[in-house]
């Protein structure tokens, strides 16, 4: 358990410079296989493009969050009170 | 070939233990727990299919158990779910928990196995009931307001299928439980149709499901998020297979609890509104009908309850050991719970669909089936919604609970071993069915033509993934969750049913008045007429007579005093039995 435990936080504190770097590269490793991987035959179309679906899950994660956060919960957001206060 | 044919229901072991466990004392009895799952399991994988148990009732015959793939699949992964609960659920010093999530269990075993809408119909209520206790036993104030509005919308929805059930009767004659071709649907079996989307928590029919699952014990809401939407699922799929409402709906019931996720901040509501979502791919899939999505979609089921009772395990594993499940107030426990890390993040990825987890080889099949029947639409909706999972159960919820800085530096309550052990065992088989998607696909209803690992399927997912990670990475300051409870359609719910109560309460206020008035000026006059009559007939009466009679009704008072305790919960428990006896005394009487 200590071990585990000390790697994990070894891995969000001093290394976690090495680790964004490998994330990036993991990232870019994709979309290059993704020039010579393709789909048999593209199924909504823009997907025989390289890269299609990292900009979309991209774009949807980005857009849902903004929307949601910064336009939705604004507006459905109250504060909790002895009826709805959960732990 | 007497060997073949056998068929021990699976929830007699489930309704035996719940009989026997108020009897018992000590604490050794906990053991006992784990017997109903194994026997449950033992008589699943030796069941074969058929039609057993049927018994005559009221000129009607009842079908207890009815076994094909279909409901075999099902039965196999409730068994399974099952023994996970309760272990995980050992620790737990209640016995009337332990009844409670037996009763549930029962319940959805014989929802599943019932050949007949009145089988169907007494199982179904059986779970409503249970599962109310499951919340209440929480000993919350929010819990039992909770609890209260879960069982009058369940209450609500098994109205809806009795009147169908009843109004089918009527029309055609039996309780077949049966599917229904789409074009030949009747209003009845509509009626049916929204009885099941009530449990199936179809939007807007859904908000029940994160305004009660948060609030359930930490044990029971393992046993909720597994059996109710689930059981839904199985109706749904053995009765309406094909009802193009059933897709359009489900494709916006993934979108739905995804966007609502991303605002929350309780991690029980998140995983709730996943519920909604994932839930939302075996109803899209139901819908579109073909034999690809249908398969998928109770592929999906069956991987989805394996993982989503992990992560409601986790969440509940942080819930009990720091005493929230607030995101705002938890951070950095990654060094003092990693194991709980390592296991819930297990069933993020699965319920994220990363390749090698079960999640990946049943959702990829039912957005897979939606394009091939040129349902492009749907298949995109199903695309945003599993982004949307990514990002907030397998990133959102574990960085602010394990990873985001400051650390949470209350203390924490160690957790039992039996939740280590059941978390494992949950962990294991979402691993193993993604590394042998034989060990899910062979128990299908349809034959399977899917193969789930291609380099471009990998190369996609881990694509969609990655860059979902990258989003997370660009906008988490903009994603911190904070306090606050965001408004869904319970908000809608609690508006009508305070009109309804305003709409009742306006003629009764009317009507006492009234007869306050009447008694003021007739009753009062008569009465004070009989008072001088009976004191004149009190004096020369016998003493003794009157004091007998007294005696016997304050003794009487007594004993009802005791059955009445005025509280709901209390009759609410109460009801099942007296159903039970009373049914067994029509039974043995007719």
């Amino acid at each position: 358990m200590a071990r585990l435990a000390d790697m994990l936080t070894r891995a969000r504190g001093p290394e976690l410079g090495r680790w964004r770097k490998l994330f990036w590269l993991a990232l870019l490793a994709l979309v290059a296989a993704n020039v010579f991987i393709r789909p048999h035959h593209a199924e909504y179309g823009l997907d025989a493009y390289p890269g299609f679906w990292g900009i979309f899950g991209l774009l949807v994660a980005v857009l849902m969050v903004l929307v949601m956060k910064k336009l939705v919960q604004p507006v459905l957001k109250r504060q909790e009170d002895e009826d709805h206060g959960d732990d | 070939m007497e060997t073949t044919s056998q068929f021990l229901h699976p929830a007699l072991g489930f309704i035996a233990l719940a009989l026997l466990l108020p009897f018992l004392r000590g604490s050794a009895w906990r053991w006992l727990v784990l017997l109903p799952p194994l026997a449950a399991l033992y008589s699943v994988f030796t069941m074969s299919q058929g039609v057993f148990g049927q018994v005559p009732y009221l000129g009607q015959i009842l079908v207890l158990g009815r076994v094909d793939k279909l409901s075999l699949v099902f039965a196999n992964v409730f068994a399974i779910q099952a023994l996970i609960g309760m272990i995980y659920a050992l620790h737990v010093k209640e016995t009337a928990h332990h009844v409670a999530a037996s009763l549930y269990v029962a319940g959805s075993f014989g929802c599943v196995f019932a050949g007949d809408y009145l089988t169907l119909f007494i199982f179904w209520e059986l779970m409503s009931v249970a599962s109310t206790f499951l919340v209440w036993l929480r000993r919350r104030a929010a819990s039992r307001q909770a609890g209260f509005r879960y069982f009058m919308f369940h209450t609500l929805g098994g109205l809806f299928l009795l009147g169908g059930l009843l109004l089918r009767y009527y029309a055609v004659g039996d309780f077949a439980f049966e599917p229904v071709a789409p074009q030949a649907a009747r209003y009845y079996d509509y009626l049916i149709l929204i009885g099941f989307c009530v449990n199936a928590a179809v939007v807007p029919l859904h908000a029940w499901l994160p305004d009660t699952y948060p609030e359930a014990t930490v044990a029971g809401a393992v046993f909720m998020c597994a059996f109710t939407t689930k059981t839904a699922v199985y109706v749904l799929a053995r009765a309406f297979a094909g009802f193009d409402i059933l897709a359009i709906a489900g494709t916006i019931m993934a979108v739905y609890g995804v966007l609502f996720a991303s605002m929350e901040n309780n991690a029980r509501r998140i995983l709730s509104y996943h519920i909604v979502s994932q839930v939302g791919y075996m109803v899209a899939g139901i819908g579109i009908g073909t034999a690809m999505t249908v398969n998928g979609a109770v592929a999906h089921a069956y991987a989805h309850i394996l993982y989503k009772g992990l992560l409601f395990m986790g969440a509940g594993a942080i819930l009990y050991a720091a005493g929230t499940a607030k995101l705002n107030q938890l951070g950095g426990l990654v060094g003092r719970l990693p194991w709980v890390m390592v296991l819930y993040m297990v069933g993020a990825v699965s319920i994220s669909g990363m390749p090698f987890f079960n999640g990946f080889v049943s959702k990829t099949m039912t957005i897979h089936g939606a394009v091939e029947a040129h349902r492009l639409w749907l298949g995109v909706g199903l695309e945003v919604a599993a982004v949307g999972t990514f990002l907030s159960v397998g990133i959102k919820l574990p960085y602010f609970a394990f990873w985001s800085k400051p650390e949470y530096q209350g203390e924490l309550k160690p957790l039992p071993p039996n939740m280590y052990v059941a978390m494992a065992i949950a962990a294991a088989l979402c691993l193993a069915q993604g590394l042998y998607p034989q060990m899910l696909y062979a128990l299908l209803p349809f034959p399977v033509e899917y193969a789930p690992y291609t380099a471009w399927s990998l190369l996609q997912a881990f694509m969609l993934l990655g860059f979902t990670g990258l989003g997370f990475y660009l906008v988490r300051r903009v994603i911190t969750p904070h306090a606050g409870r965001n408004l869904d359609f319970d908000a809608l719910y609690r508006l009508v049913g305070r009109g309804v109560l305003y709409l009742i309460c306006l003629p009764m206020n009317w009507l006492d008045s009234l007869w306050s008035e009447i008694y003021r000026v007739l009753g009062l006059a008569g009465l004070l007429g009989a008072a001088r009559g009976s004191a004149w007939f009190d004096r020369k009466a016998i003493d003794t007579v009157v004091d007998g009679a007294a005696y016997t009704v304050r003794d009487i008072g007594r004993l009802t005093n005791r059955a009445q305790t005025g509280r709901l919960q209390d009759y609410l428990a109460w009801m099942p039995m007296i159903l039970f006896g009373a049914c067994l005394l029509i039974w043995w009487l007719a």
